[in-house]
């Protein structure tokens, strides 16, 4: 991967974005693409979009959503614990044992979620032992007491766990939050390779990166209507099963390393579908065919909704462990997306539309 | 509290609004603020707007709901009683032993929800309960009340001591009322303001938010405050770890993330610090939903601020509020609105 694009990776992924408070990620993101796209702007919530051949048509939009999942502060007792509820869905049951990241007013403040000494587990009952809820967690912050805490920090911080990337051989990469800051990198990725060969573009393509997807999609629903676009390919995490302890009659194969995914059926259009496979073989990169995902919305169920019907696709990029703050993606994998994004853009004729024929 | 703004929330208070059967209260809302407003309209399902400066380019909306959660008479026995389902987050086993007002085409109908040592269920479910008028028949009973008709819990406003209150449903009469009272308040400032100041007294939020999706959808607001109750967490049971800490008398309450547009909830701190107005503050509902909610990620994105007013035992016939936290939130927003220059934008920073 260029060193640019890598920097740019690893800014983005280190930069806490909790749903709401995606502003710090969507500057890093805008920085890099005002380096190539012709016009980079957010709108009220701080959805943020990178236009190269605005004007022409059709209208597409790459997305991938800026936001993480994290935790707010909720309660701070007086012995100076803190007390949390989710943003997004979190498995509290990771939780313990963590250090996390206060976001504060006046800065960053560390703090590490209590847990349980084995010593002291083995003489609890079992109702005392059994994994806990979210509000059951405390954090600890070191303060002497609740009037110390609150100083410090307040009702309403956002916080993230401690996790940022690293590389674990020289492609497989882990970090907090592949999920969707990884969609938003490469929704950008593709559009520098597409502002390459500008002069061959016929389509007008819109780079976005979204606010608030992991708690209800919402920054797709006032997107999509702003924008209005011909289609729209949501890129996200797609969700790896090729680890212990998942059946694959359950859950299917998908390979980390094993190329992108792209989904079929519901809101995956079959004319887009296509495209991708078409251009994934003209361009021999390995593509993983997933039927949708019945338990789980992303983005494109806003796009292809909410103004009548866009045609619109979700496509992912391998990773494990999601929702952790272990995610574990390859470099390989993301600039496997990249690349077949531009391809199918480039291929895109003025004024094609995408229909399902009857 | 003042006696003319005091007597307006009681007659609120105690009018039926069922949602879906708001015009009773939504009469009362029109009448007050049609004597401070610009404009007053209304829509075709009853959501009733008044204006300040209609030709102001930046549209702040302050919007509470005037429906209330109730019943509605699903069924008739030919024995003479009555079988309802619910409108909105109502908990049968409360209603158990309860008086009830039936809203006729006639007339106010009195019953009782039967219950006894006899067959008194402790998790009965809105089937199981049922209404008595003393008919003596299925026949009787059907001259008297009809499929279909609303019905409330008889229990009004009354004070408990000089600043706490108790009332059926101020869930979210009260939030109707703030809205007005904004309007009143502004309507002598009119000079100062460079914003059109909206009040919606919307219909339907206990069934999903309704009308405020249609006032949205109608208005494009520039800002949206949903003023609705949250619970007050300083009673026995309640686990101010899980659900925050929270209590009447404490001041508006300002709720963060999500829908809640940071720069408006920004502004609503810095107004309330230069009033010296005590604000409490809260994280975004992971139980529960204001207008905010759906309104927030309609027509292209509206920037929304939730503000609160701490409420005991929200969905009973006994919510309980300090009015003077109502009094508050009436002053924090228009001091709010006296501050949005001409033409003001509320866009995240990026």
């Amino acid at each position: 991967m260029r060193a640019e694009t890598f920097e740019f990776l690893r800014s983005l992924l280190n930069t806490p974005t909790p749903s709401g408070f995606e502003a710090p990620g969507q500057r890093v993101w805008s920085d890099y693409a005002r380096r190539f796209a012709n016009e980079v702007r957010s709108d009220k919530y701080g959805n943020t979009i990178a236009v190269v051949n605005a004007g022409a048509r059709p209208k597409i939009v790459l997305d991938g959503h800026c936001d993480e999942i994290g935790l707010m502060v909720k309660h701070i007792d007086d012995k100076g614990f803190v007390y949390v509820q989710p943003i997004g869905l979190v498995a509290a049951s990771r939780l313990p044992g963590k250090r996390v990241h206060i976001h504060a007013r006046k800065g960053t403040v560390l703090g590490v979620v209590a847990a349980m000494p084995p010593h002291m587990l083995s003489q609890l009952p079992e109702d005392k032992t059994r994994p806990p809820k979210i509000h059951e967690l405390a954090i600890d912050i070191g303060a002497a007491d609740g009037k110390a805490a609150r100083r410090r920090v307040a009702v309403g911080d956002p916080i993230t766990a401690v996790g940022d990337l690293e590389m674990m051989t020289d492609d497989a990469v882990v970090a907090r939050g592949f999920d969707d800051r990884v969609g938003a990198f490469a929704a950008l990725e593709a559009l520098r390779l597409i502002a390459e060969r500008r002069d061959e573009l016929d389509c007008c393509v819109i780079a976005h990166s979204a606010v608030q997807e992991e708690v209800g999609i919402f920054g797709a629903m006032m997107s999509v209507f702003n924008i209005r676009p011909d289609a729209a390919i949501a890129i996200e995490t797609a969700i790896c099963s090729d680890f212990p302890g998942v059946e694959a009659a359950q859950f299917g194969v998908i390979a980390l390393g094993g190329g992108p995914t792209i989904y079929v059926g519901r809101e995956n259009h079959p004319e887009i579908v296509a495209r991708f496979r078409a251009q994934a073989k003209a361009n021999r990169i390995p593509l993983q065919v997933v039927p949708h995902d019945t338990d789980h919305g992303t983005n494109a169920s806003s796009f292809y909704m909410d103004v009548g019907g866009v045609p619109s696709a979700v496509v992912g990029i391998p990773t494990r462990y999601i929702h952790s703050a272990i995610e574990v993606s390859t470099l390989t994998d993301m600039e496997r997306m990249a690349r077949l994004l531009a391809a199918v853009c480039l291929d895109i004729k003025t004024d094609e539309t995408f229909r399902v024929k009857v | 509290m003042e006696r003319g703004p005091l007597t307006f929330l009681k007659k609120l208070l105690t009018t039926p609004t069922v949602s879906g059967h708001e015009p009773p209260g939504q009469r009362l809302w029109v009448s007050y603020v049609r004597r401070y407003a610009d404009e007053v309209t209304t829509d075709s399902y009853g959501n009733a707007v008044a204006v300040l400066k209609p030709h102001a380019r930046t549209k702040v909306v302050i919007d509470g709901h005037i429906d209330e959660i109730g019943l509605v008479v699903k069924h008739i026995t030919d024995g003479g009683f009555i079988h309802v389902q619910c409108v909105g987050g109502v908990h049968p086993p409360l209603l158990q032993a309860k008086r009830v007002n039936i809203h006729t085409a006639k007339g106010v109908v009195r019953g009782v929800v039967g219950a006894s040592g006899l067959d008194r269920k402790d998790s009965a479910k809105i089937h199981e309960v049922y209404i008595d008028i003393a008919a003596k028949d299925g026949a009787e009973a059907r001259r008297k009340v009809a499929v279909g008709d609303p019905v409330t819990l008889v229990d009004d406003f009354e004070m408990i001591n000089r600043q706490v209150a108790v009332a059926r449903a101020f869930d979210d009469r009260i939030g109707a009322w703030v809205a007005a009272e904004v309007i009143r308040r502004l309507s002598t400032a009119r000079a100062r303001l460079r914003c059109s100041v909206i009040a919606t007294s919307s219909v339907q939020e206990e069934v999903g938010m309704r009308g405020a999706m249609m006032n949205a959808f109608n208005i494009r607001p520039s800002a949206f405050f949903a003023v609705d109750v949250t619970h007050a967490t300083h009673t026995p049971g309640i686990n101010q770890k899980q659900h925050g800490k929270t209590a009447i008398g404490d001041g508006p309450t300002i709720q963060l993330g999500r829908e809640n547009h940071p720069v408006l909830t920004r502004m609503l701190r810095t107004v309330a610090r230069r009033r010296k107005i005590p604000v409490q503050v809260e994280a975004f509902l992971t139980s529960g939903a204001t207008n905010a909610l759906p309104v927030y990620s309609m027509v292209g994105g509206v920037p929304c601020a939730v503000v609160s007013i701490a409420t005991r035992y929200i969905h009973t016939a006994v919510e309980m509020i300090d009015l003077r936290d109502a009094d508050r939130t009436a002053d924090l927003l228009r001091a709010l609105c006296l501050t949005v220059k001409a033409g003001q934008k509320f866009k995240v920073r990026v």
